[in-house]
């Protein structure tokens, strides 16, 4: 036998036998893997082995014509109006379904973290920054502006101001507001929305929209709804870019998921983006039925980079029957370094 | 007790364990070597690293484990390669059971990826009877 027995050495030459061990298991290992060591995904590693690369999705002219994509012509048409309107729940809700409308908070900042409809900006009504309501920009979509419901004035003041100071000419207030959404068990948010560069660029359309009488010099929903490339069906998911994610996130025409941990998202997530990490899918499936996207794409991200986990989440979504997934590669980091807007905190989805 | 002692400390019960726990250690490192990037994952559900370290332990364990193991069945090293498999047990002893206490449910990882039984009781009993037999297998003989 090759027993080395007790030697002379003792405890010491026992120890140095460990280290001796330890390091040349650790060379070993950080040779298998020398490719590796420059990169710290989170666990998606794809530094080892092949990364995967999604054939990337462009706009086919061919297509174009064919009305796949978010239809927002099913959408009731909202007249141009020098007064606020009132809309009830269930118009609210086929809007921000379709994402046809910028909901607004008009309540104060602590009710609004503490819980608003999924998506909404914050715009408190007592704080009345003139510039943020010019600032604010629909993109030709309606505003609705909400409250707390029963008799808080907080969205019919804030839309007078949309309209008097902002020049904004399709205002509608949902006199619901925040109660009502809730106990209808729709999508609602907490924490924080920090709408990041909002006046880059707005500034010149909301002069724009000041100066105009016309309402068709400004407002223009056929083009703007068109402009959105359809997403054919397809049998594996694609990968898509910023500009288009943008696109489709402005027109609200998607469903985004965020396929990071749960930690992850509360830190930051695009607004309205959906909670799915790949561990809790793995565990419930059935979570991967609750998205109703209609005819919407489905867009899943994570962490960007070598980040694989949105690559799984989307298999996972066409494995369910999900026809129009993609996957928005550059994910959180790039979103967030391109400056658009990212919320913070957890979303609560109740009813679903 | 001092003929359990004896037994014990007898050349041919150490060379046994060193070669068992030698053995069990090949089998557990292999397919994590040769999937590291599931075993990345499953390192990542225990929660007991910073992220960024993750990686670089995947990649090294299983070599680790390659090398004890080796060192134990060849007998070359084989006092240091229980020595470390007795450590390396004791970590694993701790991440199952911090995981059972925080009731994290998640593959074992101990035999890689196509092990899928989770952490539990169970693999806290087996891990203890590792854990001895590494000791056993890093006595010295006779004295």
């Amino acid at each position: 036998m090759m027993h080395p027995g007790p030697g002379p050495g003792g405890e010491g030459n026992l120890a140095r036998g460990v280290v001796a061990l330890v390091v040349l298991g650790t060379v070993l290992g950080l040779a298998y893997n020398y490719a590796g060591l420059r990169s710290q995904p989170a666990y998606g590693v794809a530094w080892i082995g092949e990364p995967r690369v999604l054939e990337p999705w462009t706009p086919d002219p061919a297509t174009a014509a064919h009305p796949t994509a978010g239809t927002p012509a099913a959408l009731p048409e909202i007249p141009d109006s020098e007064e606020p309107r009132q809309i009830q729940t269930a118009g609210v809700k086929r809007l921000f379904d379709a994402g046809g409308a910028l909901i607004v908070d008009a309540r104060e900042p602590a009710l609004y973290e503490a819980g608003h409809i999924a998506g909404a900006v914050s715009l408190p009504y007592e704080e009345g920054t003139p510039d943020r309501v010019e600032a604010l920009d629909p993109g030709g979509r309606p505003i609705v502006t909400y409250c707390d419901g029963g008799s808080c004035e907080l969205s019919m003041n804030l839309a007078w101001d949309l309209i008097l100071e902002g020049g904004h000419r399709k205002v509608l207030v949902f006199m619901g507001g925040f109660p009502e959404w809730q106990k209808a068990g729709y999508p609602v948010e907490t924490g924080s929305a920090t709408l990041a560069s909002a006046t880059g660029g707005s500034g010149e359309r909301a002069s724009r929209r000041i100066d105009s009488n016309d309402p068709m010099g400004f407002f223009d929903p056929p083009q703007a709804a068109s402009a959105l490339p359809p997403i054919p069906e397809m049998d594996r998911p694609m990968s898509m870019e910023l500009a288009a994610v943008k696109q489709f996130y402005d027109a609200g025409a998607a469903v985004l998921i965020d396929a990071r941990e749960t930690d992850e998202f509360v830190e930051g997530h695009i607004p309205g983006a959906v909670n799915l990490p790949f561990e809790e899918i793995q565990s419930d499936p059935g979570r991967l039925l609750t998205l109703e996207p209609g005819d919407r794409p489905i867009i899943a991200y994570c962490g960007g980079g070598s980040c694989e986990v949105s690559i799984t989440v989307a298999d996972a979504l066409i494995e369910a029957g999900y026809r129009r997934v993609l996957v928005y590669v550059g994910g959180f980091p790039e979103w967030q370094a391109a400056g658009y807007p990212v919320a913070r905190g957890e979303i609560v989805t109740g009813g679903t | 007790m001092d003929g359990i002692k004896r037994f014990v400390r007898h050349r041919v019960t150490i060379r046994v364990c060193q070669i068992a726990i030698g053995a069990i250690f090949l089998v557990a490192a292999l397919p994590k070597i040769g999937d590291v990037s599931a075993f990345a994952k499953q390192v990542h559900n225990y929660r007991m690293l910073p992220i960024a370290l993750e990686n670089l332990f995947a990649m090294t364990l299983p070599w680790i484990e390659l090398v004890a193991g080796l060192a134990l069945v060849l007998g070359i090293r084989a006092r240091a390669g229980a020595t470390l498999s007795a450590g390396l047990m004791v970590v694993f002893l701790v991440a199952i059971a911090q995981a059972v206490a925080r009731g994290l449910d998640i593959d074992c990882g101990c035999f890689g990826t196509s092990d899928a039984s989770q952490v539990g009781i169970k693999r806290l009993a087996e891990d203890v009877l590792f854990l001895a037999l590494a000791t056993v297998g890093s006595l010295r003989t006779g004295s």
